[in-house]
Order: structure tokens, then sequence, then C-alpha cells
């Protein structure tokens, strides 16, 4: 009587001890399931984020040589009317005729949409305010430098209408 | 008590009006800088606008010109001495007049150059705002004729009042100040030959 009850206490407890360890190892294998599908969720969700940041640097890439490509083309539309009128002015001071003088400010002028543009000349800047010399023309200028042959002012603003010509220009006395 | 304390009330309004109206007058160093730089280089375009009006290659039509702008170069009414080795007598001439003068000289060659060109009483601000100041100059004039027969040449000390003043004008529908520099009259101080 003692040997079946014992050995049935036994079987109980080693089902029991089944049943835990069961218990155990499923809760195990449940516990790693979860971390590899948090692992899988967290590679999932890095692996998305590295994609965004790399169309957002690629976005900025392309923004950013759009903006350089469009600073390029303004800097050669302006740089080149800036530095075509440059060297009028350096031809026309150096000239040693009066004749050749006159034929470079006709050259000059074509530019320009009026010979009466106006050329503002600054003297000095401070705290953003500009001290400007008695505003003259642009027809005025050119035959200053030819009599003077002082081309000592830089070119530092040029303005100009829809036809690209040159409206107003902007000098800096050096 | 009542007059007392309007006195004193009266006394100090002026004061601070005195006080902000010398801030606000005053200019920095680099500005007056730039200015006096302006001032003389008008100078130095003036000696350049002879030289073209008295050279015989010039043709009229650019003399005219160059008289034109000359003459901008001047405040209103000013005078240009003249003096001669053969008289103690200095004349003065409107600015206009000297150089129609200057153009019509009888020399064949005509030689006038401007040297040791500086300030002898420095720009200065004045109650009414403008700055007033006097360059010298030294003129060597040489004229000569083609035969070889008639020859001058001297040499003359002027002194130059200038004029600068704060002005504003429209340019392209905005308000442009600038500083505008005007010779007043060219005096005669020494002749030599």
């Amino acid at each position: 009587m003692n040997v079946i009850r014992n050995s049935s206490r036994v079987v109980m407890w080693v089902l029991v001890l089944m049943i835990c360890f069961t218990g155990c190892k499923s809760k195990k294998k449940a516990a790693e399931a979860a971390r590899a599908a948090e692992e899988r969720a967290r590679i999932e969700q890095e692996a998305n984020l590295r994609k965004d940041e790399e169309q957002k640097r690629k976005e900025a890439e392309e923004a950013a040589r759009r903006e350089a490509e469009a600073r390029q083309q303004n800097e050669t539309t302006t740089s080149e009317p800036k530095a075509r009128l440059n060297e009028y002015f350096q031809s026309i001071a150096r000239s040693g005729n009066v004749a050749s003088s006159n034929s470079s400010i006709n050259e000059a002028l074509a530019l320009f949409a009026s010979p009466d543009a106006p050329v503002l000349i600054v003297i000095s800047e401070e705290g953003g305010q500009k001290d400007y010399d008695r505003p003259t023309t642009i027809s005025q200028y050119l035959n200053y430098l030819k009599d003077t042959k002082n081309n000592s002012n830089t070119i530092t603003n040029l303005l100009f209408d829809n036809s690209g010509k040159i409206t107003e220009v902007e000098l800096r006395k050096n | 008590m009542v007059k007392a304390s309007y006195l004193f009330t009266l006394l100090l309004c002026i004061c601070i009006m005195g006080n902000l109206s010398a801030q606000t007058a005053e200019i920095s160093k680099e500005r007056k800088q730039a200015i006096d730089s302006l001032a003389l280089e008008k100078v130095r375009d003036l000696s350049k606008y002879i030289s073209i009006i008295g050279s015989k290659g010039t043709a009229f039509s650019e003399a005219t010109r160059v008289m034109d702008r000359a003459e901008e170069l001047f405040a209103p009414d000013s005078e240009m001495g003249v003096s001669t080795l053969s008289s103690k007598e200095i004349n003065y001439y409107k600015v206009r007049k000297y150089f129609e003068r200057l153009m019509a000289l009888n020399y064949d060659r005509i030689s006038i150059t401007w040297y040791n060109i500086h300030y002898i009483s420095d720009l200065e601000r004045q109650p009414d705002g403008r700055y007033v100041g006097v360059v010298t100059i030294y003129q060597r004039f040489e004229g000569t004729s083609e035969d070889g027969l008639m020859k001058y040449k001297d040499t003359t000390k002027k002194d130059i009042t200038i004029y600068v003043e704060r002005k504003k004008t429209q340019i392209a529908g905005r308000t442009v100040e600038f500083w505008d520099v005007l010779l007043g009259d060219i005096r005669v101080t020494e002749t030599s030959s």
C-alpha cells in the first residue's frame, strides 16, 4: 500500500516537475522568441532610420548642388558685364589718344540702358552707412577717366534692367 | 520760487540740446579722412583739367567740355588769381573767364603743372555744418612759341579754399546723401621765376 502511495507521489512529483520544466522551457522559448522579435524590430527600425537619413542627405546634397549651380549662374551673369566694364575703364584711362578713348567710351555706353545711368562712388562705409561722392552719370564718369587717367575706383555693384542693360553702377574708392 | 525753477528747467534743456547737437555733429576719424582725401582729389582733378584746357593740342569741342566739368568743381562766383613776373598786380577772374583766357593764350605750346598739393588748414566743421579748409598748390607755367622767340616761365603759389557740405539728391526714386566738395577762390600768394 505504502509503495503504491509512494510511487504515485513520485509520479505526481515527476509530473509536476515535468510541467514546470516544460513551462519554463516554454517561457524561455517564448522569451527568446520575444527577444528575437524585438531584435528584428530594432534592426528593422535602425535600417529604416538609416534609409531615411540617407534619403535626407541625398536630398540636401541635391539642393546644395542646385543652389551652387544657381549661384554660379548668377555670378556669371553679373561678373561678365562687370569684367567687361572694368576692361573698358582700364582701356579708356590708359589710352594715349582722344579718338581711341572716345571709341572705347562709345562701346562701353552700349552696355547701359542710358548714358545718364547714375554712378555712385562710395568714399567710406561705417556701420552699414555709406558715404558717397557727388553722384554722376556713366557718360560723365567715362569722360572723367579719359581726362584724368584716374582709374582707382573698384566696381562693387551693377543694377540691370529686364533686357540686361546696366541701369546703375556703384564704385568704391580704393 | 516759480521763476527760479522755470529758469533752471530752461537752462537744463539748453544744456541737453547743446550736448545732443555736438554729439550728432561729430563724424569718425575714418570718415573725416575719406572726406579730406576726396577734397584733395578734386584739386588734383582741377589741375588735370587746367592742363587739358591750356594745351594747344586739345580740340575746341574737347576743351569746352572739359571747361564745363572744371567749372562744376567750383562754388558759384569763385575767382582765380592770375599773376605775372612783370607786374606786382594780381588779377582775379571768374573761373569760366579764366579758362577761356587760358585757352586763348598766344603760345604754340603751353605746359601747366600743379605740384606739392597739401592742406595748410585742415577741413573744420563750421557752425552752419559745412567743412572749410585751405589747400595750397605750386603751379609751374611754361609757354613757348614755335619760333622760340616767345618764352615765359613762372612758378606761383596759390591757396584754394575748400568747402565740403552734406547734401541729398534723388537717384532712381530713392534719397541718396553725399559729400559735396566745392572749390572756392584761388588766391595767389607768391610768384617767382
